[in-house]
């Protein structure tokens, strides 16, 4: 039982990871709608909805899972308090951040109650930028297939495809800037 | 011919673009039935505003979010079948191995003690240089491919123990090898090494990095191999005791030794 516990933390780990990167992309391509480009901002916005809730019910999974399997001996200390496992503890420390930082992009948004000014909003879902990549960094830390040529092989083309919508975006927040004095 | 849908298209009067239009708002008010391809055709030609109202309750990428978890939980379940059946074949691997090694273990337990001497008379004679030694011994162990070996060896106690270093008999289990050495000093086992350990997975390193220091001090405060299992660390916990029971044959043969 608790070999099949392993097995499915590290499937949804390694989903989890993908689904957040997924995310990522598709909300930075959301954004930059208004580049004149022929996207589908709704099919945009609401798949990345989609992707947004899915990486947390893997990620959810991903904790359970790991906290059942007694052969790790997690702790729900190690789950919620940084820097609290008993060993690989810096791994572990970017797996919870990650966690939080996931949980409150996911929860701040979902039920639209907690931010009514979208400044404070979109500062405070930019926190998935940093969590997505504690997360890339946690996986690759501690996962068991970290080593095999497969893993970084998927890892590294998912964060080389997350590139192009970020520089997407980034541009477009650059042409965006140079534009406003002429507005106000 | 009358169509089915009459209710559906009021008038044909009416410009057939509007009617359209109508048709496939009715259809996602009552839900529509699945992604027809009216409906994921329309997401090309209306504009977002046009579908408010209908969107409310469906998704504008329903098809994409249902192929997204569907390929999330197919990615997943594929993936744990995966490792489920690379670990079953690297363990098979492992069980070949170790049932190869405890085939020549059992073979040659008649010669450790001989073997042991040997490396106890060597030991003796350059004792000093405890560096030379411990190569000496490894070099020893390696050589006659044997269970166990001595770094050094002194006075014998009442417990039965030679003061010394002793290196315990390999046992390799499904995750892999471990082996320990121990040290004695005043017939007491003061002190417990991890020479090898499972090490091929991360999951095997955390696991041993916890239990290890358990079974450490579990084998000093009983003195022997007959200790508690640690929960989760079956494999290793069952290693380690063949490895440690080894190495204390070891320091009482060698007592034994001395005493003759
Ligand atoms: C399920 C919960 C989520 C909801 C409801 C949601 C909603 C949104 C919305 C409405 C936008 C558009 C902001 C705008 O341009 O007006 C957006 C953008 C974005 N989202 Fe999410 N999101 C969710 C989860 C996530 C997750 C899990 C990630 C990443 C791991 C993420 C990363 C982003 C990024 C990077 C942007 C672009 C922000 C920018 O460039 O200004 N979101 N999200
Ligand atoms: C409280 C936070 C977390 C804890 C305690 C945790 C725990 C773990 C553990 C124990 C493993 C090793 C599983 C094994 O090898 O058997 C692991 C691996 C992994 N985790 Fe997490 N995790 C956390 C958060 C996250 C998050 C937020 C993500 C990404 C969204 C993530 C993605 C992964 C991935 C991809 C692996 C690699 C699986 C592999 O290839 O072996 N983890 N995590």
């Amino acid at each position: 039982m608790n070999d099949f516990l392993g097995y499915v933390t590290r499937s949804t780990g390694i989903v989890a990871t993908l689904l957040m990167l997924a995310s990522l992309a598709w909300g930075l391509l959301f954004s930059a709608r208004e580049t004149g480009t022929r996207l589908r901002p709704a099919w945009w916005l609401d798949l990345h909805k989609g992707l947004g809730g899915l990486a947390m019910v893997f990620t959810g999974i991903h904790l359970v899972t790991a906290f059942a399997d007694t052969d790790l001996g997690i702790s729900l200390a190690t789950v919620f308090v940084p820097g609290a496992a008993g060993y690989e503890s810096t791994a572990f420390t970017w797996g919870v951040l990650a966690f939080y930082g996931l949980a409150i992009v996911v929860f701040s948004s979902w039920p639209k109650l907690l931010f009514r000014t979208r400044r404070t909003w979109r500062a405070v879902h930019l926190l998935s930028v940093p969590a997505t990549v504690l997360a890339c960094v946690h996986a690759y830390q501690l996962g068991s297939d970290a080593g095999t040529p497969a893993f970084r092989v998927v890892l590294v083309l998912a964060v080389a495809a997350v590139m192009y919508p970020l520089a997407f975006r980034v541009i477009n927040v650059v042409a965006k800037t140079r534009q406003a004095p002429t507005r106000s | 011919m009358i169509p089915m849908d009459t209710e559906l298209r009021p008038n044909a009067s009416i410009d057939p673009l509007m009617q359209e239009r109508l048709a496939r708002l009715a259809e996602r008010r009552t839900g529509g039935a699945g992604s027809s391809s009216s409906s994921s055709g329309s997401r090309h030609t209306t504009a977002p505003s046009a579908q408010r109202p209908a969107s409310r309750k469906r998704h504008a990428a329903q098809g994409s979010r249902t192929a997204a978890v569907m390929m999330s939980v197919g990615v997943a379940a594929g993936l744990t079948g995966y490792f489920q059946r690379a670990d079953a074949a690297a363990a098979a691997d492992a069980a070949a191995a170790s049932s190869a090694t405890a085939s020549v273990a059992t073979a040659s337990t008649a010669a450790t003690t001989a073997t042991a001497t040997q490396v106890l008379a060597t030991s003796t004679a350059s004792s000093g240089s405890s560096g030379a030694t411990d190569t000496a011994v490894q070099t020893a162990t390696d050589a006659a491919n044997t269970d166990a070996a001595i770094a050094s060896a002194a006075t014998v106690s009442a417990t039965g123990l030679a003061d010394g270093t002793y290196t315990g008999a390999t046992d390799t289990n499904k995750w892999g090898p471990v082996q320990v050495q121990i040290t004695v000093s005043g017939g007491v086992i003061t002190d417990v090494t991890a020479l090898q350990t499972p090490s091929d997975d991360g999951k095997s390193v955390r696991i041993n990095n916890q239990a290890v220091p358990i079974l450490v001090s579990e084998t000093l405060a009983a003195q022997s191999a007959d200790i508690d299992s640690v929960s989760g660390a079956t494999y290793t916990t069952d290693s380690y005791k063949v490895s440690l029971q080894s190495a204390i044959d070891l320091a009482k043969a060698t007592a034994q030794q001395a005493a003759a």
